[in-house]
Parts: structure tokens; sequence; C-alpha cells
């Protein structure tokens, strides 16, 4: 006898239905299983066995077949227990076929029966949604992650038990409850953060126009509690937003128990040794790495010289066109990675250079290698450089009141409004063709420019830069015109050299 | 087969004195300096061979491919009054002219982390000197030493760098430029170390009294404390014969610890390169412009005579006067200027080349032309004014070697 239903197999972030056909004929008893099935899917056999005689349910000594279309997707994981399960109760005639019309499922079996979390899910209810089905079946667990998805009726199955139980119309499975509670808005308050005028400043600009941000400075100024004072400061998370960065979550396995949609943007800091798999995306299965889990949150490279030259350079293509594509033998995948990227470096290799209290022990040669390995790439897609400086316990204690995030936040929503009504944009993701028509400075503010071009060596793309990150400071201060004060601030926020231009002509 | 008192396989009885020093020069182990006090006390330079010394021919065939001579006493143009009691070397290897007698050169020198405005005025002593025709003489590293042969060449003048290791080892490696402009000017690369020989940390000691014997006075430029340039100096003191000039700076200085040490403990202490030259014995003629002192009183790094400048940026350049190294905030603190104000003063001041911010912090690098001082610079900038002062416009005219060594005959 023959049984139908269907499931969802993740690949990169989105689930491609997949039907499941569960064939029960004659034969010598076994269990074939066709379609591309990975070493997980084939061990649902033994799983599967071993759950149905710790449920009670008898195992058809028969030739089973089950086949998993379409026949030339590969499918990786454990979701496919369930379904199959599903299927065999129903292929062995203890339910009703049409029981199973219109039935997603996913979920792993544990050996005693019990329904285990699988990732994915909220992938998984999208596509089942796509797909107009009539009841999606997931883990008790994953439950609450279903639910996200609105206009799919979902059920959650703590056993095979209770399945059984349902499919047959003895017992009920677990319904979602009412959604979950909106968040408690993050700790971390700018107000925590006395002095740091400049750094302070530079987080504002850098989430008013989506500008990427490095700060440099000695061990223990502070890099990275500013760093995570930014994802307070920006907007808060659209429905469509929060439900990709869940999903990113979901398709990494992220997602704890429980979990609802993420309403807070995330902040990742992933460590300096960290592999491009792990920090792209990547392995055999492609899974979401760092730069897709900041997607719509921030992304903080703390000792950014100490992140491997490969790293950083497979940074360039999130950077620019806000999704990163791992490409693999059978698949090629693409995953959301749009970011606010925050970076830290000390400022010299023995952290002390410019520090008043400890002696600066790199020699000339040092610097200009270590200024060398921060050069590249990544430094182009960067806006903003701030020095975060130690202070002392007088300066701490003497600081005034520092704003907290709140009327900071007011601002950028302005300056971000601005921005949206003039360009559609955020000013950091502006190109060189649109800086030249929404970045118009008025004429003494181009002399100042032409002036930092001529002594201080800005670069064409300093330039730009610079006209960018005014633009933002401007709207900042709800001005349409970019006035001289506007470039000013924005120059003192530019690329600094390590060391000065004079001993580059001495040495 | 090694002959007698380890003496090298090819030594014969009648091996000439200058083929002994060609072989002990090239002889690798000993220090120089330890060779030449030996040498002093009266052995004899072919008892000092070892069983390792190359052969004379095979050393004079090297310095001969290397394009480098061997100077030893009694040469013609040994640059050392002949035969002293505490000689500052046994022999010198040299690329170029013979270095000229010590009375023609004056030692600049100063560490290699010196501040931009400590620097600066390395550069413009540099040039100052080799305009009144003397030979500068300093260390091959980066900082004050690469400034003050850079700023003795932009004026057109001859120097002589005295290295720490062997003439064909490139280093530090940054400077390779500034040894090769030093050769094509007609100066001169001298070290008593042999080709091949490393940039040890002991060559360094010996080779500022080298510096020191090599020149008729040492400007310190800078000295930290504990710092080579300190016993540049001291070198030059207790050889009776240098005089010892010496900046003076701030007693929080750090780069001017050592200068002040070396003012207290009896060196002349110069605020200007015309104190300098003055003290070189150097007539100056010619009336100031404008009656104001010659090119530098104290009065003339004033804040106060600071035109051009707005309150702000006289406030961040009154704080950095010092040449030290602040960070933004710590400049916002000491001048209690708002944070608006003060980045707008610090772009206004790096526009007009007065600072430099780098990841490390503010540092000033040259000090406004003062009221006081009319077109001219402040004391140590190498500004564009004092070059066109060659150009005829009124300004003393220092001597050339020739006149000088005229005037002391």
């Amino acid at each position: 006898m023959l049984a139908r239903l269907a499931t969802a197999a993740l690949v990169g972030l989105t689930a491609h239905p997949v039907g499941v056909e569960v064939d029960i004929g004659r034969g010598l008893p076994a269990v074939t299983v066709v379609g591309l099935g990975g070493t997980a899917v084939l061990e649902a056999r033994d799983r599967l066995r071993a759950a149905f005689g710790n449920t009670g349910y008898e195992w058809p000594d028969r030739r089973i077949t089950v086949s998993l279309p379409p026949a030339d997707l590969p499918k990786q994981g454990s979701g496919f227990d369930l379904p199959i399960a599903i299927g065999l109760l129903a292929a062995a005639g203890s339910v009703p076929p049409t029981a199973l019309e219109g039935l997603w499922a996913i979920g792993e079996l544990g050996l005693g029966g019990d329904v285990r979390a699988v990732k994915g899910v909220l992938p998984a209810a999208l596509a089942a949604r796509r797909a107009g089905a009539r009841l999606l079946v997931v883990p008790q667990a994953n439950l609450v992650e279903a639910a996200l998805v609105p206009g799919l009726p979902v059920a959650g199955a703590a056993s095979l038990g209770q399945v059984g139980e349902w499919l047959v119309g003895r017992a009920d499975l677990g319904r979602p409850g009412p959604p979950p509670d909106p968040p408690i808005p993050p700790a971390e308050d700018l107000a925590d953060i006395r002095g740091q005028h400049q750094a302070r400043r530079a987080l504002e600009i850098a989430a008013a126009g989506a500008h990427n941000l490095l700060f440099t400075g000695p061990p223990g100024a502070g890099k990275t509690m500013l760093a995570r004072r930014l994802p307070g400061l920006l907007p808060p998370l659209e429905q469509d937003e929060a439900l990709e960065v869940t999903q990113v979550f979901s398709a990494a396995g992220l997602l704890g128990p429980d979990a609802g949609l993420i309403r807070v943007r995330p902040f990742r800091a992933p460590h300096h040794a960290i592999s491009v798999a792990g920090l792209v995306g990547g392995g055999q299965v492609p899974r979401p790495g760092e730069v897709s889990l900041a997607n719509h949150g921030v992304l903080f490279l703390d000792e950014l010289p100490e992140f491997s030259r490969a790293a950083c350079e497979a940074l360039r293509q999130p950077l620019e066109e806000g999704e990163v594509t791992v490409s693999r033998a059978m698949t090629s995948v693409r995953f959301p990675a749009s970011f606010a990227l925050i970076a830290a470096a000390n400022p010299c290799p023995c952290g002390h250079l410019g520090d008043s209290r400890f002696a600066c022990r790199c020699s000339l040669y040092d610097l200009h290698r270590y200024a060398s390995r921060l050069s590249g790439p990544l430094l182009d897609r960067i806006d903003l450089y701030v020095q975060a400086e130690r202070l002392t316990a007088d300066e701490l204690t003497r600081a005034p009141d520092a704003e907290p995030t709140a009327g900071v936040r007011a601002r950028v929503l302005a300056a971000r409004a601005l921005q949206r009504s003039r360009q559609g944009a955020e000013n950091g993701r502006l190109s060189s063709a649109d800086v030249a028509v929404h970045c118009q400075v008025t004429s003494p503010a181009r002399r100042i420019l032409m002036a930092a071009v001529d002594r201080l060596g800005l670069s064409a793309r300093g330039f730009h830069r610079a006209l960018r990150v005014a633009r933002t400071v401007a709207d900042l201060a709800g001005s349409d015109r970019i006035e001289e004060h506007h470039v000013k601030e924005a120059l003192s926020l530019r690329h600094l050299p390590i060391i000065g231009d004079r001993e580059a002509e001495l040495v | 087969m090694t002959g007698a008192d380890g003496r090298p396989p090819w030594w014969t009885p009648g091996l000439g004195e200058r083929d002994a020093l060609l072989a002990l020069a090239a002889t690798p182990g000993p220090l120089p300096a330890t060779v030449a006090t030996r040498l002093a006390e009266g052995r004899e330079p072919s008892s000092l061979l070892r069983a390792h010394s190359p052969e004379p021919a095979a050393v004079a065939a090297q310095l001969d491919t290397l394009g480098l001579r061997l100077l030893v006493p009694g040469d013609e143009d040994w640059p050392f009054v002949a035969s002293p009691s505490d000689p500052p070397c046994a022999w010198l290897f040299v690329a170029g002219p013979a270095p000229p007698q010590a009375a023609a050169s004056v030692a600049v020198v100063g560490g290699r982390r010196a501040s931009p405005l400590r620097r600066a005025a390395a550069r413009s002593i540099g040039a100052g000197l080799a305009r009144a025709g003397w030979c500068v003489v300093s260390g091959g590293a980066v900082g004050v030493d690469a400034a003050a042969h850079a700023g003795a060449l932009d004026a057109g003048g001859t120097t002589v760098v005295v290295l720490g290791c062997g003439l064909d080892v490139p280093y530090p490696r940054a400077n390779i430029g500034l040894f090769a402009r030093v050769r094509a000017s007609g100066g001169t690369l001298a070290s008593e170390h042999p080709p091949g020989g490393q940039p040890r940390a002991a060559n360094f000691l010996p080779r500022n009294r080298l510096i020191a014997a090599l020149s008729a006075a040492v400007v310190v430029v800078e000295a930290a404390e504990d710092s080579g340039s300190l016993s540049t100096a001291r070198a030059a003191g207790s050889r009776g014969a240098g005089r010892v000039l010496v900046l003076p700076g701030a007693p929080w200085d750090p780069g001017a610890a050592g200068c002040n040490q070396l003012i207290r403990d009896g060196a002349t202490l110069v605020r200007s390169l015309t104190d300098i030259l003055e003290e070189l014995g150097a007539t100056v003629t010619g009336a100031p412009p404008n009656g104001a002192p010659v090119n530098g009183a104290p009065a003339d790094g004033a804040p106060a005579a600071w035109p051009g400048l707005d309150g702000p940026a006289r406030a961040v350049l009154t704080a950095l006067i010092d040449g030290q190294l602040l960070t933004p905030g710590r400049l916002a603190t000491v001048t209690g200027l708002p944070p608006a104000t003060l980045d707008g003063a610090l772009l206004d001041l790096e526009l007009t080349g007065l600072i430099r911010r780098t990841t490390a912090g503010v540092q000033a690098i040259r000090l406004p032309a003062a009221q006081t001082a009319g077109p001219r610079g402040p004391p140590w900038a190498d500004s564009p004014s004092e070059a066109d002062a060659q150009g005829g416009s009124p300004r003393p005219r220092s001597l050339g070697v020739a006149d000088r060594l005229s005037q002391d005959a």
C-alpha cells in the first residue's frame, strides 16, 4: 500500500518541498530509501525501527520502499524521520490515506519514539505555506518557531505514539499558544560610556548612515563595549527583516527551544581564529556563516589585523552585495549578509602606541608591517575611523553624564528617514555616482575638502568617503546642505596613517 | 696547518704592518674597539692575528670589489690626530672620500624615536650647518640621524655616516636610499667593522665614540635618559676637545631628559642655529632684520607671537609644544575645548601643516612663523622662508670652512 505526504529539504536558507512516498509491498523484508538521501537520511531506517518497537507498534516485516522526490535534489539531515514514520503508519493500513492529504511534517525520532527538535523549521514552514499545506507537524520544541509563519496551521508532536493516536483521531497534537511577549530592549546603553566623545559620535554617525567603522585604541579602551552599543542605536527590525534573521538562525540550528521571532538585531563577534567557511558560510552542506548570522545586525571583528587575509578577503562580497554565495560541487547557495561592520584594532603590535602610561616597544619596521596587515580591500569598505582612548580614573569620574541610547537613537531614526526620502538607501551604501548627485557641498566646504586632498594626502576614495560621512553628519543635523563644519567633522573621522608621512620620508 | 702563537697559515715573518692591519681589521670575532685598545697598549698588529684571519691580498681584493678602502693611522687622509693616547679606532673602512678632519665637522645626534619637532630641528640644523660649510657627521639610524643627513644634503652639503656594521650591510634597510644620496653628493660612509659585520648592540657605543671623535662639536638634538646620543655627547666631553651643544627641553619632555642633564653637567645650551654657529666660532655679520634677534630668540616660540592662529588652535599648539604625542581625548582634557571646537582646531592646524594626526595621536611637526622674527620661521623650522634667505634677502652670512680655517690661523 502506498502513502504520500510532504516535507522540506533545506538548501542554504530556503527549504524546497520534498515528497515522502512510502510503499509497503511484497518481497523479502527490507527497507530501501531512494532519492539522494545523505547519511542521516539513510540512518532513519534504524531509528524508525527502534522507535516503532519502543512505542509498541509492529514493524511491517515486508518490503518497504521510501522515495523522496524530487530524486535529483540531495537531502541532508534527520528531519525526514517523522514524515517517513507517518507514511509508514499510513501505508501499514492503520491510518486512513485521506488523513495525509496536504499534510507536511518534519522532525527527528529518538529510539524511544520521542520527537526531537531539528534545524530549519522556519524555512520549512515558509515552504509549506507557499505550497498551500493543510497542516505542518513539527517537533513540539520547534512549535513556536513554526508558528511564526502567519496563515499556516501548525501542530507540535512530542512522541511517535502521540502522532499515531492523532492520526487515528484518538488524541490531539500540541497547538501553538499566543505569540510571545515583545522583547526587552537591549541592556547595553550608551549612557554606560563616559568620555569617549568622538567614539560615541562615530557610533551615532555609523548607525545613521550605515557606515562601517574601525576603532583603534589600546587594550582596555572600551572598543568592545562601544561596539556592543551599536545594535541598540539601529532602528527596530521590520517584520520581514526579523523573519529573515530568524530564518538564518533556524538554518544554523542556533534557535533555542521555544525561541520565537528574533526581534533584536543580532550582534556577532567571531573570534579572530575563525576559518573562512565559519565567517562567510560553507561546509559540505552549506551552512550560514557569521556574516549571515549578523544579517540585519552588527558584525564585530575584534583584533582585525589578526584575522587571516583570506577571511578578510572573503568579506568583500557580503560588504558589497549584502549577500554571500557559497559554491560547492553539488550546490551553490546564497545567504543574506547585510550587516553593519565594526572592527577594532590595537594601534600597534604591542598595543601601547600613543598610550600615555605604557611606552610602545614596537620598532618602526614593526609599525610598517602592522600597517600593511591592516590595509587592503577591507579598509576600502570602512568609512569611519576613530581612536578609542583609555581614560584615567580621574577623567572617568570627571566626565559628565553621557547621553543615553534613546536620545541618540531618535536622531538616528530621523536621519535615516531623511535618507530614505531623498535617495531610498543609507548614505553608507551610496555608489560614487550617487555621491555626486546627493552629496552636494557648499563652496567653503568644498575648499576644505580640496585642501585636505592637497595637504593631508586624501585619496579619491577617501574623498568620496568624507563626502558620504559629511552627508550623514548633515542629515543628523537635519541640514539639507553639507556645510563647512559637517565636512570638518567627517574629515576628523578619516583614515589616519599609523605613523606619519614624515617618517616615511625620513626613514 | 696553524702557525705558532695561533698565527694564520699564510703568515710570514716579513709581513708589513699595513698588511697585518688589513688582515686584523677583516678578522671576524673581536670587537674592533677592543683590538684598538690592545694596539694602543703597544701590541704588534701581527701578534693579534688569529688562526682564521684572512689573507691580506684576499681582503684587499674584497674591498676593491665592494668599492671600499681601509684607512689606517699614518695614511695621508687618516682623519684623526696622529697617535693620541686614547685612539678612537685603529682603522676605518670607508666608502667614498676619507672623512674630513674633526675641525671641519659637526656631529648632530638624537634618537630614532625623537618627536617630529625635534626631527624637524635636526633637519634644519643639518641644513644650516651645511650652508655654513660644515660637514655633518651622524649615525645611520632613522629619526634624528636621518633627518640631520637629509637636511645637510638638501642644502647641498656633504655628510659622513658612521655605521655600527659592515659598510655592505644594508642596515637599517629604510635608510638605504639616504646612504646612496650621501654617496652621490660626495659624502662618506664609515665604519670600523669589516664587510659583512652585523649590527650588534655592542657595536654602537664604540660607534658613538667614533662620531664624537670625527667632529669638532656634537649637537645633541634629542637625548632620552640613558640614550645613545647621551653616550656620544659624553664621549665628546671626555675627549676634552669636542664641544657639546645641547637643545634644552621641558623637564617633563622625555626626549629632553638627557639634554637637560647634559646642560646641568656643563654642556652649552643652544636655542637656535645662530647659537650653534656662534659657538662654532663663525662670525655673524650683517644687521639682523628689524633689529630683532637673529633667527630665533626664546620669545619666538611663545604662543602670543603666533599670528594667524585663532584661540582654539593656539591652545592646541601650546599643549603640543614639547613635541609629545597626545590623543584627541587627552587634548580635550588639557585644553578644555568642547569636542566640536577641538575637532575644528585640529583640522585647521593639520591643513596649515603645523600638526600631524596618526592613529597614535596628535603631534606638532612645525611651529608657525613668529611675528617678531619678521618673515623668517621659528628657531628650528625648515620653512620656505629660510630657503628664500639664501637668495639674497637680508640674512647673516656664515663663513665657509676655508674662511674659518684662515681665521683660526
